[in-house]
């Protein structure tokens, strides 16, 4: 496989006053020739810090970052040629658009006329020809997002970083900008590493997609891989809505498993690991791949969890219970989302739910670690 | 693509000159701030004419203020007639602050202007002035004695803190003026609902929450009043004080262990001034009072609109007697009596003596020293904010020390450093050159220090990934966008060294005399004519940069002196 930017045991320390605070710990990943490359996970995990170390803005204590045979590690900042989008776009507000785009390309010396051509086409590629002489702070967030690409890409730098770039904008901008992004990150051909913490956002954006927590990736796959086939506890719980039920295995014949979750047995296929009868074990469910029905003397005895509806919430498409269980804490309340409103089923209703043997994953728990 | 990245590759070298030029600025803070202020700790430890030895190591210098009644009665008075300024110009202060702020008055902008003009001048000339007014035969005194009155002498400590206060008073009314107006009107509503009546509201709601104002202000005042050499040297007569001590040991006796003992001992009373400030506004947690966009409703009732105008104006113009008597005594040959005497142009005539001398040093000592405070106090202030480096904290503790530092003390630390050794810079325009870019340095750190706080460093960063070194950001991001800040902090320096004495007096010699000490000098021979018509010049020069700041800045003029 072809890749041009290589993360090998990538570790970053910071010093504050009174303690080494790890912020990388070993970050191992390899982003494709021309992909968009999502950095996805919670605040504090680690990836704007390892966006500015691909950057140069931070040196890495450890490791090294390859960019195809160049260590990247031992170049300073302003030769590593790429581009880069801050959160707060970061244009030069002395300066007008024209001005902030050409910039990069004066520092290169390159002639006048080659700068205007350059800097009109690439106004034309993110739809923003008409504004080249106005300053930043007259433009819309929208627009300045699009002038910061502009800058950022003006030089084809071989490598394109974004941070949080969709952050200051409304929600209905956001959707209509991260197709823009795409679209022109495509364009360009450029690879592209992108930092969020909003998971839709990853999600609809990237070709692939690292989730990090704690320092670490805990996954990298495309979006489906990862919807579909979280590695790990915290991924599955960081990705959409999932619900967590605790089971125990009773039989293992190597590639299938019969586990005792709530009152009733499922025989489940195992992909990792060799859990032994008696083990507990943790299974996760999406709220759309679980059913509800009214509780009576017969399902009782073959439900997986069993409980009162405590929320019922139209969402749109589908319903969302939201039910607790018997001892009736709130973190241990399981989500099942339904096409239509089940007859019979009100707030307060006892339910009980159950699920299809093929839609669980299964986690035992010492993976949540690995 | 690849042609191009190696093209990239060789162009740039590593890059040295952010290390040198900052590091050059360190240099520069360490040779003429640390080391000068190393060697007045050490020498205020070794009896006069000894070298800097352990052996020699004695408290003697500082016993003087067990031993002597002279230092007794100095330090005395220096905390005696500081605490009284605080105390006299909060008075004043505050309820001026308080009226601007709150009731319905015309010509607001007007009084907040006029309020600076003391600010403006040399303070001993103002104090030189209240001699014209309220000396012997003081046209002033005479008004007043006629009522029945008895005023103390003008020379002495009565004089002393009636100048000082009539002089800092606008420190406290500008700050506390600030703060009334911007505090949530909400607050005040909220008691006014719960049934609070106006005495209460002053003291539960309006005086707590401008406190840390006060405070700032209080302490403005303090570090200056106790710095003051030019006000008790003109009137203090026998009143000796800190700063005039100093300067009788070492223009009396050249004795500058005993200067450099007494330095420490005015350090330590400023010191312990701030600590307390900081205790007492600390003590108290406040969430940060964010400029309110509704206002205040302001108290329209006749009887109070009548107070806070005579109040407001009463103060206004006493306080700005000074000016007005300069202006008329500088027509004049003598001002004995109610009237002045003898109308002639003779003392302005006198003033092209001074162009070559005094005026033209003071003006290019103003114009070198606070480009070079400009300089230093932004790479200092750039080298704190943006780079992480080893030994931050006592760099801004030391750039700003000279800030708190007595000017006097400055000026006996240099001399304690260069005037003796490989270093001979006593009597050169290069001591004053220094001593103004230390003491000035402060003003230009400060205001480029909050500029560069407003500025994002994602916009430098943007420019070094897009292929800049460290120059040409500097150059092309930094510097225009915190231009104004460092503009603003030079033009305020400007302003202020054009009528700097406390540092002068102990470093000029005959050929780098400055035009105020031209005016003290004229006032010691008598010369009251000639010192009006010089102060009168000076003043209109200061005011006139003063003004061009605001023009330039867009603030008021009142705005800019709550900040320096």
């Amino acid at each position: 496989m072809s890749f041009t930017l290589r993360y090998d045991k990538v570790v970053k320390e910071f010093q504050t006053k009174t303690e080494v605070v790890t912020a990388l710990k070993s970050v191992s990943a390899e982003v494709n020739e021309g992909e968009l490359f999502c950095l996805l996970g919670p605040s504090g995990c680690g990836k704007t810090t390892l966006l500015r170390c691909t950057a140069g803005l931070e040196q890495i204590n450890g490791g090294h970052i390859y960019y195809g045979e160049t260590d990247f590690s031992t170049i300073p900042p302003y030769r590593r040629n790429l581009g880069m989008v801050f959160q707060n776009y970061a244009l030069y507000p002395h300066l007008t658009i024209f001005e902030n785009i050409a910039y990069a390309l004066r520092i290169r010396k390159i002639s006048e006329e080659e700068i205007k051509r350059k800097v009109k086409d690439i106004l034309a590629l993110v739809g923003m020809e008409e504004l080249m002489y106005r300053n930043p702070g007259e433009l819309s967030g929208g627009q300045q997002q699009r002038v910061a690409l502009a800058r950022a890409l003006v030089y084809n730098p071989k490598l394109l970083l974004l941070d949080e770039p969709l952050a200051n904008l409304d929600a209905k901008l956001k959707v209509q900008m991260r197709g823009e992004i795409r679209r022109i990150q495509k364009a360009s051909r450029v690879t592209a590493v992108y930092v969020t913490h909003d998971q839709q956002e990853a999600m609809a954006i990237s070709d692939r997609l690292a989730i990090m927590e704690g320092g670490l990736i805990r996954q990298i796959g495309t979006p489906d891989e990862i919807y579909s086939n979280p590695a790990n506890k915290f991924v599955a719980g960081f990705i959409g809505t999932m619900n967590f039920l605790q089971g125990k295995v009773i039989e293992s014949n190597g590639s299938t498993l019969a586990i005792e979750i709530g009152n009733t047995a499922k025989k489940c296929k195992i992909k990792t690991g060799s859990p032994k009868p008696g083990d507990e074990i943790t299974v996760a469910l999406r709220p759309e791949n679980m059913t509800i029905a009214v509780r009576d003397d017969k399902n009782i005895y073959d439900s997986c969890f069993a409980g009162t509806v405590a929320v019922i919430q139209f969402l749109g498409k589908y319903i969302r219970y939201q039910i607790l269980g018997e001892n009736r804490k709130s973190e241990e309340m399981v989500q099942v989302d339904m096409d239509k409103r089940i007859k019979g089923i009100k707030e307060g209703s006892d339910v009980v739910v159950n699920f299809r043997e093929e839609d669980a994953l299964l986690f035992f728990d010492e993976e949540g670690i690995s | 693509m690849k042609i191009s990245e190696n093209s990239l590759m060789t162009k740039y070298r590593k890059d040295l000159s952010s290390h040198f030029i900052l590091g050059a600025a360190v240099v520069f803070v360490a040779v003429f701030v640390i080391y000068p202020l190393l060697r007045v700790i050490l020498l205020a430890f070794v009896p006069n004419g000894e070298l800097i030895r352990l052996a020699n190591i004695t408290l003697v210098n500082f016993g003087k203020f067990f031993t002597s009644s002279l230092y007794m009665r100095s330090l005395r008075n220096s905390l005696y007639i500081s605490i009284s300024v605080v105390f006299f110009t909060l008075l004043i202060g505050i309820p001026m602050g308080y009226f601007v702020a709150r009731v319905s008055m015309p010509f607001k902008r007007l009084i907040l202007s006029l309020s600076i003009l003391p600010i403006i001048m040399p303070a001993f000339v103002g104090a030189f002035s209240w001699v014209i007014m309220l000396g012997r035969k003081g046209a002033l005194r005479i008004l007043i004695e006629k009522t029945g009155l008895v005023l103390p002498p003008i020379y002495g400590p009565f004089g002393i803190i009636f100048s000082m206060t009539m002089m800092y008073y606008p420190f406290v009314f500008l700050l506390s003026e600030g703060a009334f107006e911007t505090a949530n009107p909400a607050l005040e509503e909220n008691a006014v609902i719960m049934g609070a009546r106006f005495p209460r509201i002053l003291r539960t709601i309006d005086l707590p929450l401008i406190l840390p104002s006060i405070g700032a202000a209080a302490i403005l005042v303090f570090i200056r009043a106790i710095d003051n050499f030019g006000i008790p040297a003109v009137i203090g007569g026998n009143t000796y004080v800190l700063p005039t001590l100093i300067y009788f040991q070492v223009s009396g006796f050249w004795n500058l262990h005993s200067a450099a003992a007494i330095s420490i001992v005015s350090i330590l009373i400023t010191i312990s001034a701030l600590a307390l400030q900081k205790y007492i506004v600390n003590k108290r947690d406040y969430e940060t009072i964010s400029a309110s966009r509704s206002r205040m409703q302001l108290y329209k009732h006749p009887v109070v609109k009548i107070i806070a105008n005579i109040f407001c104006w009463s103060i206004l113009i006493i306080s700005l007697l000074p000016q007005i008597t300069l202006f008329t005594m500088s027509f004049f040959k003598t001002w004995n009596g109610m009237w002045p005497r003898g109308f002639t142009l003779d003392n302005y005539q006198k003033i092209g003596n001074f162009l070559s001398g005094p005026i033209s040093n003071s003006l290019l000592l103003a114009t070198t020293a606070s480009l070079g405070a400009a300089v230093i106090g932004t790479l200092v202030a750039y080298l704190i904010q943006r780079r992480t480096v080893k030994g931050r904290v006592l760099l801004d503790y030391a750039i700003m020390l000279p800030f708190i530092l007595p000017g006097i003390v400055v000026a006996v630390a240099l001399l304690t450093s260069f005037s003796s050794g490989p270093f001979v810079l006593r009597g050169t325009f290069l001591i004053l050159f220094i001593s103004y870019v230390i003491r000035r340095s402060p003003y230009v750190f400060r205001s480029v220090t909050a500029g560069l706080t407003q500025m994002d460093p994602a916009l430098e960063e943007a420019s070094i990934i897009s292929g800049a070194t460290w120059s040409y950001t500097f150059r092309k991001i930094t510097f225009p966008l915190i231009f104004m800040t460092i503009a603003a902090g030079t033009i305020l320096t400007f302003a202020t060294l054009l009528k700097e004495v406390s540092t002068t007096i102990l470093l000029y010699s005959a050929k780098t005399r400055t035009l105020p000490i031209a005016i003290y000098d004229a006032v010691n021979d008598g010369n009251f004519g000639l010192a009006s018509a010089l102060s009168t010049v000076l003043f209109l020069a200061v005011l006139l940069v003063t003004y061009g700041i605001n023009r330039y800045t867009g603030k008021s003029m009142a705005a800019s002196f709550k900040a320096g």
